[in-house]
């Protein structure tokens, strides 16, 4: 029995579309990834030297004043939110790659960090966090007798 | 998940306004020297680099290096007035509609 079934042009129509659905794809993740409620992550990364673990964020497009960092039973937090400039509006957007939304990162630091002594800077969309080492971890040369 | 890293180095987002278009780029940690912003013909071109900081990398997310980016520009656009900015980390390419392509009212006789 023959009997009419109605297709989703989405996926009814083999693979010749393939390029399509894949180019849709990806228009669907920027376009979610646009949403003002939706959060995002910033890029860190963490150096270390003899005195001082640095840690940075990526952060472009986000003012000082809406950057907030915690410190609390050792557990160290940089929170905040990259608003969507206002000129143009959503309509006007022809392509996006970049993200917006509340973010937050949280590290655990060690017992060998002097908390009493952490710096932050904000400077080109760039986040340093300065993460003094104790004495007590810090290498030392010890003189020969 | 991109073909090539140009998009994770530099994203960019493109958006239209009344009186022109606005480019505007990601680039956190460059100075205005590294960044450099051409025109010619109808193509516009950013190009620079991101630096990586010195210090052993004990994590690593942040991506570095050259990148090239470059945009056709629409018919309409006005390539003497192109002004380029950059602040907290982001490059902002204006660029205005030329007078004559803007819509008009034309009244009737």
């Amino acid at each position: 029995m023959l009997s009419l079934v109605r297709r989703d042009p989405r996926y009814g129509w083999g693979l010749m579309n393939i390029r399509d659905e894949i180019d849709r794809m990806f228009r669907n993740f920027y376009d979610e990834a646009d949403g003002d409620e939706r959060s995002w992550a910033p890029s860190v990364d963490i150096a270390e030297n003899q005195d001082n673990l640095t840690l940075t964020a990526e952060i472009p497009g986000v003012d000082k004043k809406d950057v907030k960092i915690s410190l609390q039973n050792n557990v160290l937090t940089i929170e905040g939110e990259k608003k969507q400039e206002k000129e143009g509006s959503k309509n006007g957007q022809l392509g996006s790659e970049r993200f917006y939304g509340k973010f937050s990162r949280t590290f655990t630091l060690s017992a060998d960090i002097d908390a009493e002594k952490i710096k932050a800077d904000f400077h080109n969309g760039v986040l340093t966090v300065t993460l003094p080492k104790t004495e007590k971890v810090k290498p030392r040369q010890i003189a020969i007798n | 998940m991109f073909s090539s890293c140009d998009a994770c180095l530099a994203p960019v987002e493109i958006k239209q306004t009344e009186n022109g278009y606005v480019i505007s780029m990601e680039l956190p940690g460059s100075t205005r020297e590294e960044i450099k912003v051409w025109n010619e013909k109808n193509v516009l071109t950013i190009t620079g680099e991101k630096k990586a900081p010195e210090g052993d990398r004990i994590m690593g997310e942040r991506t570095f290096g050259r990148f090239t980016r470059s945009f056709r520009l629409p018919e309409d656009a006005n390539r003497d007035t192109i002004e380029a900015s950059y602040s907290n980390g982001v490059v902002a390419v204006q660029i205005q509609k030329l007078e004559e392509k803007k819509p008009k009212n034309i009244e009737v006789q």
